[in-house]
């Protein structure tokens, strides 16, 4: 549904050329959830970028159900690693607004955001201001927030990367169960090992100078995934041979 | 649209330069043209009268006086609010003492005040001065203080722990650590100051630039005029210009803005 | 000793003791004409008051000094804004912008009163004129304070122009908007007292010279009395209209 066709990305930096990225050739079928996996610098916030339509490529091509993606649209909504929830609007009328962005009445798109505000386990704290939110209950708001949108795709940068390790797990079980109950594409964006593991159904790893796919992981565990699965034997498998991979990425 | 750019400035300098010629050529085409008031000049006949006045030698004697009274009044204004503003910064005693007088002379326009002083000191030097220094003082004051209230506390406790005197503490760690919002305040003032020399010098006998322009206008000699005020800007770019890079200078390392 | 909280009071009301006490020291080692007592002034400060003619020409000034606030203000976003967002447009007007800032605006007034006459317009023009920087420069900063995530977020939604700019803009604005107000009305009261001291004027600054020209000094100075209650009064009113408008940014400093 989603393909990335020898993409490649140069950035100008004073008078030199920087080859970040590239080439990335990826498949991504409907419904999966795919994690990008990769040291800091490999360029995997670069490809989430092109695929959302932020950035272009330099060369190659990015490609939605046969389309070419050449600019932000509401097909592919990106949750960006802080929550960028707008501080002068209440958490309900936050997610209330890509409602609103499509035309709905206020009153209407208010009712219907208390859907999304239930899905993700909020709904005490609709009046609530982001300033008086913890980090997790911002990011799970921006997670409404974007799901309000409808789109066929979640681009998620690192969501979980500013929150602690306790909130970054019950996270990361909140996802899955969203995920599982939606039925989108995702592409999650992540340099945690345990986490890609947890949440994907593929594991692609990026990696060099210049960034590019090293290996495409197939997770085998059993769906749907609870924190049961955490200690499920194959993890230690995955783990070590990411953590291999990873290695080698670094160094390279 | 969403995005706004940050880069790349220096490389558009010629769309700069582009526009300047743009308007002052229009500017010049605009004066030229049959009909445009009397009092409508270009840009060339402007620089001319100024050229002229200059050769003539008689732009000299004022502009030392207008310049000599906006930088009289700046220093002294400046020096003193400063001084008080460092010191309000460190000594919460000073701070309250100062609070509500100086809130309330800071929200009077002081040019209000210079009928009134004149009548008193009449319209010399000394009462513009006054009142220059007066206008001078406060944003000195209020960025002095707000950069020695910004002195990170760990600096102070450091010179406390080596036993530095409270004096000495003031020169060495109080006024370098505050010496970029003093800076930004002390451009501020000279700005002031230059506003305030030509607001002065509109009202009463005189003999400035203001002055001058204010009598040409009156007198409907519109080269003399335009003439002086050209005096005027430079003498406020320059000045600006010269004190940005004492300013540069004094605060190396440290990032720089003008806020206005 | 005394608490902290205590002292700083003290030290508050002997600050405001101090500063009469000095006045009245001047106005006693001068003759009472030309520096008047602190109870001349009290005065003709009420005297003033309830003739009216203090408010009067109070109504005249503000109304032609937020008039030239409010131009001020649209050119101030609008170019300021454009600036922002176009590269070129920066290039083209901003140093120019710049160039100008430190040039005393107030030296052009004769040429605004050639162009726009000697009446109220010419005013409204200066201050416009003399508004419009600070205004410019705020407006400038607040359009690029706008988070790139926040820009993306709107790109992501498909935002035009119209809804960026009510929806995202507007509020990130809001602060630098007051912060400018905040700067600009003490140059406004200026502005117009300067104006209004040359020609033939009503309004405060017309007052001012009015009296001092009658050697009524003790009438001039309750009328720049009146003057910083003024700034005082509208500066006081901006802050509070920021904690309300700005309702979600709590502690930060103007």
């Amino acid at each position: 549904m989603l393909s990335v066709n020898s993409v490649v990305k140069k950035f100008r930096r004073g008078s030199h050329v920087v080859h970040a990225l590239g080439p990335v050739d990826l498949q991504i079928r409907q419904g999966e959830f795919v994690t990008i996996l990769g040291p800091s610098g490999c360029g995997k916030t670069t490809l989430l970028h092109m695929l959302g339509g932020f950035e272009s490529p330099t060369s190659g091509a990015v490609e939605i159900n046969g389309q070419a993606v050449t600019a932000p649209s509401r097909k592919l909504g990106m949750v960006f690693q802080e929550a960028t929830l707008f501080p002068w609007k209440t958490v309900l009328q936050n997610i209330a607004w890509p409602i609103e962005q499509r035309g709905v009445r206020r009153a209407e798109a208010l009712d219907r955001a208390t859907e999304y505000l239930d899905k993700v386990g909020l709904h005490r704290f609709g009046k609530a201001y982001p300033s008086e939110l913890s980090g997790g209950m911002r990011q799970r708001a921006a997670l409404a927030r974007t799901l309000a949108m409808q789109p066929e795709v979640l681009l998620m940068d690192e969501p979980f990367g500013a929150l602690d390790a306790q909130t970054r797990e019950e996270m990361q079980e909140e996802l899955t169960r969203v995920w599982q109950a939606s039925g989108l594409t995702v592409v999650f964006i992540t340099h945690d090992i345990p986490e890609a593991i947890f949440l994907g159904d593929r594991v692609v790893v990026l990696g060099g100078k210049p960034g590019t796919v090293m290996e495409d992981c197939a997770i085998d565990l059993p769906r749907p995934r609870t924190s049961a699965t955490k200690s499920h034997p194959k993890v230690l498998e995955y783990r070590s041979h990411l953590w291999e991979l990873i290695r080698r990425a670094s160094a390279a | 649209m969403h995005k706004p750019d940050t880069n790349e400035g220096t490389r558009l300098w010629p769309v700069t330069l582009a526009s300047v010629m743009l308007i002052l050529c229009a500017w010049e085409a605009a004066s030229r043209r049959a009909g445009s008031p009397e009092y409508f000049l270009g840009p060339l006949e402007i620089v001319g009268a100024a050229v002229a006045r200059l050769v003539h030698g008689d732009v000299l004697e004022p502009a030392v006086r207008s310049i000599s009274r906006a930088f009289g009044g700046f220093a002294l204004g400046g020096a003193l609010g400063v001084a008080l503003g460092l010191l309000s910064g460190v000594s919460r005693t000073v701070r309250d003492l100062f609070d509500v007088p100086q809130a309330f002379v800071h929200a009077i326009p002081k040019i209000s005040l210079f009928p009134a002083v004149a009548v008193w000191l009449g319209f010399t030097d000394t009462s513009r001065i006054l009142i220059i220094a007066l206008s001078c003082f406060f944003p000195a004051y209020l960025n002095a203080m707000s950069g020695a209230l910004g002195i990170n506390p760990r600096y102070l406790w450091l010179s406390r722990n080596n036993e530095v005197s409270r004096l000495a503490s003031f020169f060495q760690v109080v006024l370098p650590a505050s010496l970029l919002r003093t800076m930004v305040g002390l451009r501020i003032s000279l700005m002031v100051a230059f506003i305030l020399m030509v607001a002065t010098e509109v009202v009463g006998h005189s003999d400035g630039l203001g002055t001058i322009v204010m009598e040409s206008y009156q007198e409907g000699d519109y080269r003399q005029m335009y003439a002086a005020i050209l005096y005027i800007a430079l003498a406020g770019y320059l000045s600006n210009l010269a004190l940005e890079s004492v300013a540069r200078r004094l605060c190396r390392g440290q990032a720089m803005e003008f806020g206005g | 000793m005394t608490s902290p909280k205590t002292r700083a009071r003290w030290c508050r009301i002997g600050g405001i003791v101090l500063l009469l006490a000095v006045w009245q020291c001047f106005a006693m080692l001068s003759s009472t004409r030309m520096f008047p007592g602190l109870d001349a002034v009290g005065r003709q400060f009420v005297a003033l008051i309830s003739s009216a003619e203090l408010l009067d020409a109070a109504a005249s000034t503000l109304s032609k000094g937020a008039i030239g606030l409010l131009i001020a203000t649209c050119l101030g976003s609008v170019v300021g804004v454009a600036c922002a967002y176009n590269r070129v447009i920066d290039a083209a007007v901003h140093p120019i912008v710049s160039f100008l800032y430190p040039v005393p605006k107030l030296a052009l007034y004769p040429v605004v009163i050639l162009v726009f006459g000697l009446g109220a317009s010419s005013k409204v023009v200066q201050v416009a004129l003399e508004c419009f920087f600070p205004l410019f420069v705020q407006m400038y900063a607040g359009a690029r304070s706008v988070p790139k995530n926040m820009a993306w977020l709107a790109a992501n939604n498909e935002l035009g122009p119209l809804r960026f700019a009510t929806d995202v803009l507007l509020p990130t604005m809001l602060p630098f908007l007051l912060t400018g107000l905040r700067v600009a009305t003490p140059i406004m009261l200026i502005v117009m007292c300067v104006t209004e001291f040359v020609g033939e004027s009503r309004g405060l600054g017309a007052l001012i010279v009015q009296y001092s020209s009658y050697f009524d000094t003790a009438s001039a100075f309750a009328v720049v009395m009146f003057f910083g209650l003024l700034g005082l009064a509208a500066d006081r009113l901006i802050v509070f209209a920021r904690t309300r408008l700005v309702h979600w940014e709590r502690g930060g400093q103007l």
